[in-house]
């Protein structure tokens, strides 16, 4: 098997990226908004800034996991069932995936709380979003939404891989200087 | 082979990264001086309101009382602040709230005044060393980090423990904001979508698998970070810290340990230890209260006593390994708290906006090396006063930045005049007058209380502290011209503090 014919293309593996990008940035985004009010109060700009240029980074990292796991699952899943639309069934599944995450991130509200059954159910949330992934992808009307959305969102490329990068330059110099 | 058991290894980790800690200031090895150590050992939310020591009824504190009976107690000592931040940077930096402006939480001290505190001022013939359990004064330790030979990282002696944070050791202070008061904070949403919750869901699985007997409510946990521990093993670290320092003599060991802050998570031989029929003085609920109720809060006291009794018994062991080491002789140890802890007025804890008695009053007791007999010392202090009195007793170069006074017996003498403070604000800017805030004035045996800023009005309580035990009784409607005076002088002291900030503004 020629592993290298299965690769997704770039192009479309930048728009899958811009979408996970969208949701991960986009998170970490609203709760740095939620928490700036606070900082503002007792930190400088510059403290400020390095609280920002970690977090970029480890937004980073994460996108990349995410994305590596996708582009792993078209590599390896048959063709037709992932690959053949890698872009909508890409963008649908971290889509669906990372909403997941959203809602079992947000149940911890408490120190004392842990949403067991939410995380007990998981798996099965899991299958079924694989099974809507597949059936996105083989509906044309769905495929091209997803298609449209995640090549829009290749924008955000633009913004964030430059923040990223100058973030991860901010990081090794604080931690090597 | 014999095998070790898991609380053995532990001890054998701590000793051993205590002294890899250690190794690393070697070539500095200071020769045996004539200068003694210091010790401060500060219990997390200690106050002095449920201490057998100070005449609580239930005997939470004997090994305390031993301790005491070879130093001097100070029954009337108070927090400058009302939870860890203020309180802890009022005392490594002598100074109040309004000074430092640490009062927000999780906040630090002034960039300006950040080269005052204990560790510059003791400079660098003593050996520094620090260690918090509590991440907040590891804030502070990154902003001193220059002025210490040894930062214990916080998760030290712990059974288990995901501070993130600690990976950044040439960022410590922006690595813990980032990842443990930010992207993996507990207690709400981890801001990190991947890392966070795979950081959540590990914890909770390592908790799960980690029952321990002996702590049948579950194993203590340093507040909203990932530090599970055992009380023994914390205490058996630092004592093994403190072996090791004594290589390094003469030394300052800042050493401030999470208990008995909530969780109130006593071992099964303390955890029934007051099945009693004590009960609170019961009190009207404050307007700026939880309104939590009052037998809530009583069960939640029980817990807390049966904690404290948990932590003097294991400082009761410290103190006697001390004792025999001779460390007791050429040291002054100061046993403290950072701020106290109440359950009153429909208030559990002490992250409140009340700075009622509870809140404030906290142990200090300080043994000077070689003393025999104990000496009790009524007249009120505070926390800015431990800085400059150390420095006088062990003959360190006084400063001159420092708002607190020599402590009576210690070189200070009694001034019923003096006022001390307390303030509370974490809802108001660092970078701003004090407008919303409370503020406590303790004159001799009275005590003015200041809400500012707070709905429906300014307003201000008065009691006298030594007729009115549970500052039951205030006098602020019946003696106006009294009340006046004190009014008067806490407002002068407010304007002169906010000067500063208004001319910035």
């Amino acid at each position: 098997m020629d592993i290298s014919s299965r690769f997704p293309r770039q192009k479309d593996i930048a728009a899958v990226y811009a979408v996970i990008v969208l949701m991960i940035y986009g998170w970490t985004i609203l709760k740095f908004n939620y928490n700036l009010p606070g900082w503002l109060y007792f930190l400088n700009l510059g403290e400020i800034a390095g609280v920002f240029a970690y977090s970029a980074v480890s937004n980073l990292l994460e996108s990349l996991l995410v994305l590596l796991c996708i582009v792993a699952a078209a590599v390896l899943l048959p063709k037709k069932w992932f690959a053949d639309s890698f872009v909508a069934r890409g963008a649908a599944l971290s889509i669906l995936v990372l909403a997941l995450m959203m809602y079992i991130a947000s149940q911890f509200t408490t120190k004392q709380y842990y949403p067991s059954e939410i995380i007990r159910w998981s798996p099965a949330i899991l299958i079924v979003i694989a099974v809507i992934v597949y059936f996105l992808g083989r509906v044309n009307f769905t495929r091209k939404v997803l298609e449209f959305f995640a090549d829009r969102a290749i924008i955000f490329l633009y913004i964030t891989i430059p923040i990223s990068v100058i973030s991860l330059v901010i990081v090794l110099f604080r931690l090597v200087l | 082979m014999s095998k070790l058991s898991r609380r053995d290894f532990l001890k054998l980790t701590g000793a051993l990264s205590g002294a890899a800690m250690l190794s690393q200031v070697a070539p500095r090895l200071r020769a045996q001086s004539d200068k003694p150590n210091v010790i401060i050992l500060v219990f997390d939310a200690m106050t002095a309101r449920d201490l057998s020591l100070y005449g609580f009824k239930r005997e939470t504190t004997p090994n305390l009382g031993r301790f005491a009976a070879r130093a001097n107690v100070y029954h009337a000592h108070r927090s400058a602040g009302n939870y860890t931040s203020p309180g802890t940077a009022s005392l490594l930096t002598g100074t109040y709230p309004w000074t430092h402006r640490a009062f927000d939480i999780a906040g630090l001290i002034e960039r300006d005044r950040v080269k005052h505190n204990i560790f510059t001022a003791f400079g660098s013939d003593y050996h520094r060393l620090a260690f918090s359990q509590n991440l907040l004064p590891n804030y502070f330790f990154g902003q001193f980090e220059n002025d210490l030979e040894t930062i214990v990282p916080a998760s030290s002696f712990s059974v288990i423990e995901q501070v993130a944070g600690e990976a950044f050791k040439r960022d410590l202070a922006t690595g813990y904001r980032t990842f443990d008061n930010f992207l993996f904070q507990d207690g709400q949403a981890p801001a990190s979508l991947v890392f966070g919750l795979a950081d959540r869901l590990l914890l909770r699985s390592r908790e799960a698998r980690n029952p321990d007997a002996d702590y049948p409510r579950g194993l203590p946990r340093a507040g909203d970070h990932p530090i599970f521990f055992r009380l023994d093993d914390v205490f058996d670290g630092v004592q093994a810290t403190l072996n090791e320092l004594n290589s390094t003599s003469p030394y300052l060991a800042y050493l401030h340990l999470w208990a008995p802050h909530a969780p109130y998570k006593a071992t099964k031989e303390f955890e029934e230890k007051f099945k009693d029929n004590f009960r609170s003085v019961k009190k009207p609920n404050h307007r700026l209260g939880d309104q939590l109720e009052y037998y809530k809060l009583n069960n939640r006291r029980t817990n807390y006593d049966e904690f404290i009794a948990n932590v003097d018994a294991e400082f009761g062991r410290i103190i006697s390994a001390l004792e025999k080491d001779g460390v007791l002789d050429n040291s002054y140890i100061v046993v403290t708290s950072d701020h106290g802890e109440s359950f009153e007025r429909g208030v559990e804890g002490h992250v409140t906006s009340l700075l009622y008695e509870p809140l404030v009053h906290i142990p200090l007791i300080i043994s000077s090396p070689g003393q025999t007999a104990r000496q009790d010392i009524f007249t009120p202090t505070n926390a800015v006063d431990v800085l400059p009195t150390l420095l006088h007793a062990t003959g360190q170069p006084n400063v001159d930045w420092t708002e607190g006074t020599l402590l009576p017996i210690l070189g200070g003498k009694d001034d019923p005049q003096r006022s001390t403070y307390s303030v509370e604000a974490k809802n108001n800017a660092a970078y701003a007058a004090l407008t919303k805030a409370t503020i406590a004035m303790i004159k001799s045996n009275y005590k003015m209380i200041y809400y500012t800023g707070y709905e429906p009005e300014d307003s201000f309580e008065v009691y006298d502290l030594e007729s009115d035990y549970e500052e039951l009784n205030d006098l602020y409607p019946s003696q106006p011209s009294f009340a006046k005076q004190m009014k008067d002088e806490l407002l002068e002291k407010l304007d002169s503090v906010n000067a500063p900030y208004r001319k910035s503004a």
